[in-house]
């Protein structure tokens, strides 16, 4: 069984070569014996093909048909699955794109694969719960503890117009030439109601938002707090208001 | 009540939650579509639960993969079905890749006595693991090999006799295989015991001009609901689901084929 397998694979993968499997072949209908691999070989390619074109509509708009289906045949050559959920195909697209032509005449496309991937992987996810409100007050007094967010809130500093770019194919008649070019930051989130959105905020904003991930809450403010100018407290609490809206808080945690 | 229903897919998500179509009683969920999901795929699942019978059906078990099904997956699998308790748990008579490499498509293996052997170990294996009888289903395949000493349907006939398995019986892949592969499908259908069929899928195909290809892209073709009524004549009611996976229309227009095959078991009650 091994060594069919292996061989059945091999020319699956490669139908213009001959192995010890090829004489053993009764192709279907009216095919020949040299074109029924070409079925299996076909299939296999439009069906990946097929879920990079569901993940990546953005990229996909981006390139147009025939480049980004070039891209996406060679990605596929290059990179075998692994899942057994076919689903989960192109989590390596983005890293895939960073080395290839087109992301020199392009260079947010990994940026924007990435943001296309999660997107789906938030789909699949579970919403944890937030916390309760009142359990918040114990940071303001303890430095040790820090705010557990969600898994899915996934910050974005950009500098080119991510979200506009990823918005494009919402828009028939809009192409790359319309977006104003400014920097983008943002975070995408799956709310509390489950729905997948993403949110815009201020370099500083997306600075303290990191800092709470990875230290308690007060040195967090004590450092986050630099990154904003005079008369730009406000942008604090609504960082706080948005995390709390929208149920990304969903913890403390000890450091 | 007979159980006649359709494949839940994602497409029609909005319209199961919005408007759930009250003419049929029985859904089948892909597996790999809801198990490894925490969000949309598994609450609709819960909701509908409670209005619908379930059965689960799988494409990745690769139960004839030369090193067995993955651990990994029977262990989602597993905890899938004992929180949803679907009342068929289903998948193919296949394998689908390499380790670490998979097709995604069904891949067929010789019809011989050393696949018999080792299908079924591997089969007690599987329903060992999952506590429950698995259904196996006959594929579409496009190549068939000089090593298969047995029919198509003598190697199940000989599965279904001397394993626990149950099968899946896809109407339209023996009609596919019968024209692909030059048989009567009557003869395979008339050798699957009756008590040995779990469920019955109907769907449509695709005629390439040089072969045909099971595509579920289609409504089922009138070739494969002749064949279905010779089935059920002999069989009497089995529960039967439309599956429908390329070019999806409204809802309604896939469970106006399960009406049809509603109409069909009836005719012979």
């Amino acid at each position: 069984m091994k060594k069919f397998q292996e061989s059945f694979f091999s020319l699956l993968m490669n139908p213009n070569q001959k192995n010890e499997l090829s004489d053993l072949l009764i192709p279907a209908g009216k095919l020949r014996a040299d074109e029924v691999m070409w079925v299996y070989y076909n299939d296999y390619h439009i069906r990946l093909q097929s879920v990079l074109n569901e993940h990546f509509v953005s990229v996909w708009k981006i390139l147009g048909d025939d480049l980004f289906f070039e891209v996406g045949k060679k990605y596929i050559q290059t990179h075998p699955s692994p899942f057994y959920d076919l689903g989960l195909y192109g989590e390596k697209f983005s890293v895939y794109l960073r080395d290839q032509e087109v992301s020199e005449e392009f260079p947010f496309l990994p940026e924007l694969a990435d943001i296309e991937y999660h997107f789906q992987d938030f789909f699949h996810a579970a919403v944890p719960e937030a916390i309760a409100p009142e359990l918040l007050t114990q940071i303001q007094t303890n430095s040790d503890l820090g705010l557990k967010l969600s898994p899915l809130l996934r910050p974005y500093q950009s500098s080119h117009p991510l979200l506009e770019i990823w918005d494009l194919p919402n828009h028939d008649s809009k192409n790359l030439n319309e977006i104003e070019w400014l920097d983008n930051h943002f975070v995408l989130y799956k709310n509390k109601s489950e729905k997948i959105k993403t949110h815009l905020l201020r370099p500083a904003q997306l600075a303290l938002l990191e800092l709470l991930k990875t230290h308690p809450f007060l040195k967090a403010m004590e450092l986050g707090t630099e990154h904003f100018s005079a008369g730009e407290e406000n942008l604090v609490s609504e960082l706080f208001q948005f995390l709390n809206t929208e149920g990304l808080i969903i913890g403390l945690k000890s450091y | 009540m007979n159980l006649v229903g359709i494949g839940l897919r994602t497409s029609h998500y909005n319209e199961w939650e919005e408007s759930p179509p009250q003419e049929i009683n029985y859904l089948e969920a892909l597996s790999e579509n809801h198990m490894t999901s925490k969000g949309r795929p598994w609450s609709i699942l819960e909701k509908l639960r409670e209005n619908y019978q379930f059965s689960f059906h799988g494409v990745s078990l690769s139960i004839a993969s030369h090193q067995g099904p993955r651990e990994d997956y029977l262990k989602t699998l597993k905890e899938f079905i004992d929180v949803f308790e679907p009342s068929v748990v289903s998948d193919h008579l296949c394998w689908t890749g390499l380790p670490h490499s998979n097709a995604h498509n069904l891949l067929p293996v010789p019809y011989n006595e050393e696949s018999f052997l080792f299908l079924k170990d591997r089969i007690i294996e599987v329903q060992d693991y999952l506590k429950r009888p698995i259904a196996l289903e006959n594929l579409s395949a496009y190549v068939d090999f000089k090593t298969s000493t047995m029919t198509e349907w003598e190697f199940w006939k000989k599965l279904l006799a001397e394993t626990d398995a149950m099968m899946m019986l896809d109407v339209n892949n023996v009609f596919v295989n019968a024209q692909n592969h030059g048989f009567d499908p009557k003869i395979y259908l008339d050798a699957i015991p009756q008590h040995k069929i779990a469920q019955v899928h109907l769907a449509g195909f695709t005629d390439t001009g040089k072969f045909l290809l099971d595509t579920h892209s289609k409504p089922v073709y009138p070739e494969v609901w002749t064949l279905y009524h010779h089935l059920i004549k002999r069989v009497g009611a089995v529960p039967t689901i439309i599956e429908w996976d390329e070019d999806i229309p409204e809802l309604s227009v896939v469970v106006a084929e399960a009406k049809k095959a509603q109409a069909i078991i009836e005719e012979y009650q």
